[in-house]
């Protein structure tokens, strides 16, 4: 089958500094992967990669096959139009700040879904209540007058409006509650069902890995240790990183660390 | 009443504008060294619980006493005396340190501004290692500094006040899960060895579970459930807890 997107041997360094290291993982169309790992471990320059955004000082080597070509070296405003969709790990950066919430939905479908600009305000609608932000009123805030919960659902239904080939989600669910985190990862399986939207997901969350994911990628100061499926790699780790790791995860079960 | 209470709160109330009230008639009481944990989704309440009890707004109706005298924050001589006992720690280390001052200085702000008479250079260095860093981070910038560093400067400059009680908002949620569990064991060690009581505010009910002794269940503004932690799994009444402990499913 072909691949949605394939990187290869991708080597990212700052300054003579290896963010990344001969780093290798590849989407079928339709895929969820999940990438795991420390703070600091290349998790977020791998989408960058992929996305165009690494950045002028950054030094690049290897590919990312998407759509045919190598687009390791395209800037990114040459890329525009591929289907390529990314959320930010904070979201307040993905806005303008002196626009409303609405406005910046209507110019956002005006590019993107040119032939259905006059109903932009129903589709924003739609999209905002998929993250469970069922409230008219969201479009007529600006940024700031939203929390931090809120504004990254408004990210993710702006990403579901522009029906992207791939998603590359940064930390989509870190300032949510048990019930957004939820009804985000449900809308992400939805994506992925009706659009054939592949997905290229960073988390720390284990939980999120485990409800959404197929396929896993464990990284560690640069590298990728371990690969494989969901179910294999969670349920039986082959390498120290990924067990400790696993291991770290509270649980119900354990000692709690307070009290007598 | 237990006898070594030394925090308490009675009827706390918090409205913004009328008719909306983020808080309702919250009472609790904490003994010195004790812990609960706050547990709710967003919009909760949670978060203005946490604002109340840091000082940082006064409360519309209802009063916070600690070792039985009535708290007022209004003042800047009362606000001061009260964040000498009570500290907070927040949920991004990266927002609440300036990104042109070092750690060092960082740290010898809170020595010199709560205690003057101290050898400012020592006790940082006490500091840096009760926390487990080196000494040499002193000189260092936060950009220099990992997430679980940085949450590590920011207990290190709570502590320099040696206050009574911590105030800790979602402080690991940004974290992985091995950099959490070394934050969790960190504060939990520190509450023990200084007799710190602390205010553990989250959603996920797992790492509260394993800091908190009591927990509080808020929605809207109220306390619906009041859960000893070890065994709150369990023992959730309400739908609404019970979301905060799924089964965890098997891969």
């Amino acid at each position: 089958m072909s691949k949605a997107v394939s990187i290869e041997s991708l080597s990212v360094s700052y300054h003579g500094k290896m963010a990344v290291s001969e780093a290798s993982l590849s989407l079928v169309p339709g895929e969820i992967h999940g990438i795991v790992g420390e703070t600091g471990s290349g998790k977020s320059t791998i989408l960058a990669a992929v996305s165009g955004t690494l950045g002028a000082d950054a030094v690049s080597a290897g590919a990312v096959r998407y759509g045919g070509e190598n687009i390791l070296q395209i800037p990114l405003a040459r890329r525009r139009g591929r289907g390529i969709v990314q959320i930010f790990q904070n979201p307040a950066d993905a806005f303008d700040p002196i626009l409303r919430i609405g406005v910046q939905f209507q110019e956002f479908i005006a590019v993107n879904r040119k032939e259905e600009a006059s109903r932009w305000q129903e589709l924003s609608l739609d999209a905002l209540r998929r993250v469970g932000l069922d409230e008219e009123q969201v479009l007529f805030r600006y940024p700031f007058e939203l929390s931090g919960g809120m504004l990254q659902r408004v990210a993710l239904a702006l990403a579901f409006l522009g029906r992207p080939k791939l998603l590359l989600a940064d930390e989509p669910t870190s300032a949510l509650d048990i019930v957004n985190r939820g009804r985000v990862v449900a809308e992400l399986k939805r994506l992925r069902e009706t659009q054939g939207t592949s997905i290229l997901l960073v988390t720390h969350s284990m939980e999120v890995v485990r409800n959404l994911a197929d396929s896993v990628s464990v990284m560690q100061h640069g590298r990728i240790v371990e690969q494989g499926p969901r179910s294999e790699v969670l349920s039986s780790p082959q390498q120290d990183y990924t067990r400790a790791l696993l291991a770290a995860v509270p649980s119900f079960e354990e000692v709690p660390l307070v009290g007598s | 009443m237990v006898r070594d209470e030394f925090f308490r709160c009675e009827g706390l109330c918090k409205s913004y504008g009328e008719g909306w009230a983020a808080l309702r008639e919250v009472s609790f009481s904490l003994e010195a060294g004790g812990s609960l944990g706050l547990l709710g989704l967003s919009g909760s309440g949670k978060s203005t619980l946490l604002r109340l009890l840091a000082g940082l707004e006064p409360p519309t109706s209802g009063q916070i006493y600690l070792e039985d005298r009535p708290v007022d924050t209004g003042m800047q001589k009362g606000r001061r005396a009260y964040h000498r006992q009570v500290q907070m720690v927040f949920q991004n280390p990266v927002s609440t340190f300036s990104p042109y001052m070092t750690v060092g200085t960082y740290l010898m702000e809170g020595i010199r501004s709560f205690c003057p008479s101290e050898n400012t250079r020592e006790r940082e260095v006490a500091l840096l290692e009760e926390v487990g860093l080196s000494a040499e981070f002193s000189r260092r910038l936060p950009h220099e500094l990992s997430g679980g560093q940085l949450q590590r400067v920011a207990i290190a400059r709570a502590l320099s006040i040696r206050p009574r009680l911590l105030l800790l908002d979602e402080p690991t949620s940004a974290l992985d899960s091995m950099v959490q569990r070394g934050i969790l064991e960190l504060i939990a060690t520190l509450s023990k060895r200084h007799g710190m009581a602390m205010v553990f505010v989250g959603h996920d009910a797992a790492v509260l579970r394993l800091m908190t002794e009591r927990m509080l269940v808020l929605e809207k503004g109220q306390v619906i459930e009041t859960l000893p932690s070890r065994t709150a799994h369990r023992m959730a009444r309400t739908a609404y807890a019970q979301q905060f402990f799924p089964p965890r499913a098997v891969t």
